[in-house]
């Protein structure tokens, strides 16, 4: 005797596709984290950054520019962080933009792309000091848990009301 | 040899570049929530059961959101290269052989940093013998979360180490 099983369609594990979440999660749970963190001064570890030595504050006053937090001068890396559609299954978050020279500043026009990776990862001033800036902290994590868990209860629900039994 | 010098230009972009991806490796026939709620539905599966079993999934990083998980993870102790990373691995597998690929920057000077990674770079080996050796950013080399080194796929192009210049 033999026995002969055909699988027909198996849905106890499908490919979910998350872009659409993953993309709100985005928006409204890491980038507000990021920009939360800087406007307070802390790291994505809650650790205060360095604050601006007296000549540094002096040199930011002089340019008409918000002297505290350290990362928080002109607000254009504040602002500057977009979230983009990779695929069909990604989602990017990057600060972008060419910014604009402020008074004063002979600096070399520089893209918050390339000043966010100085801050956060080839340092600044004589020690080199870097920011721990960019990146997911615990607490976004957190939430982005618990948008997750709302989201499917609230799927769940919206299904029944699609199904009236 | 077109296509591996677009990959060189694309992968020399892609590390210049600072960015958080947040990725599954769902394909294009993946179904969304809904659809995958309303097909369990039509099969005659409870709500109170599928609910369970999304939250389950969910709570327990099963097989659905396993990948959902790993994207969204604290970065805290590593710089957001290790995103990319994820990024990579959960597009190419973690059962592929990487390649270790220095990325040369200033801090780069400091005594023992070029030790480590240079002596690293072109090894190929799986990503498990990577994680005990130590991946990028993980303290193992003397940059330590400063280590902007990145494994890619071993089949593509072989990379000289990558100077990066100050800006």
């Amino acid at each position: 005797m033999s026995i002969k099983a055909t699988v027909k369609m198996n849905l106890s594990f499908p490919e979910l596709n998350l872009q659409e979440q993953l993309e709100e999660i985005a928006r409204k749970v890491i980038v507000p984290d990021i920009e939360g963190n800087m406007i307070q001064g802390t790291g994505i570890d809650g650790v205060p950054h360095k604050p601006n030595t007296e000549a540094t504050k002096k040199a930011k006053s002089r340019k008409g520019l918000r002297t505290e937090p350290p990362l928080v001068a002109s607000g254009q890396l504040l602002k500057s962080f977009q979230i983009s559609l990779v695929g069909n299954n990604a989602v990017s978050i990057a600060p972008r933009g060419v910014r604009r020279p402020y008074s004063g500043n002979k600096a070399t026009l520089m893209n918050n792309n390339d000043l966010a990776d100085m801050l956060q990862n080839q340092g600044v001033g004589g020690s080199g000091h870097t920011y721990n800036f960019f990146g997911i902290s615990i607490k976004a994590e957190n939430e982005a848990m618990k948008f997750m868990f709302n989201y499917i209860k609230k799927a769940i629900a919206d299904g029944k009301q699609r199904f009236v039994r | 040899m077109a296509n591996s010098d677009l990959f060189d230009d694309q992968f020399a972009r892609e590390i210049q570049s600072m960015a958080i991806y947040l990725s599954t490796k769902a394909s294009k026939t993946a179904l969304t929530i809904r659809e995958f709620i309303d097909t369990r539905a039509l099969a005659g599966a409870s709500f109170e059961e599928i609910e369970a079993q999304l939250l389950d999934d969910l709570l327990n990083g099963g097989r659905m959101f396993g990948e959902f998980r790993r994207a969204i993870k604290s970065t805290v102790r590593g710089s957001v290269n290790r995103v990319r990373d994820i990024g990579y691995t959960s597009e190419f597998e973690v059962d592929r052989k990487y390649r270790w690929t220095a990325v040369l920057v200033k801090t780069c000077s400091v005594p023992g940093t070029l030790e480590g990674c240079i002596q690293r770079h072109g090894l190929v080996k799986t990503w498990d013998e990577w994680e005990g050796i130590g991946l990028p950013r993980t303290g193992t080399t003397v940059c330590r979360e400063n280590c902007h080194c990145v494994l890619i796929p071993s089949e593509f192009t072989e990379l000289q180490p990558i100077k990066r210049e100050a800006k």
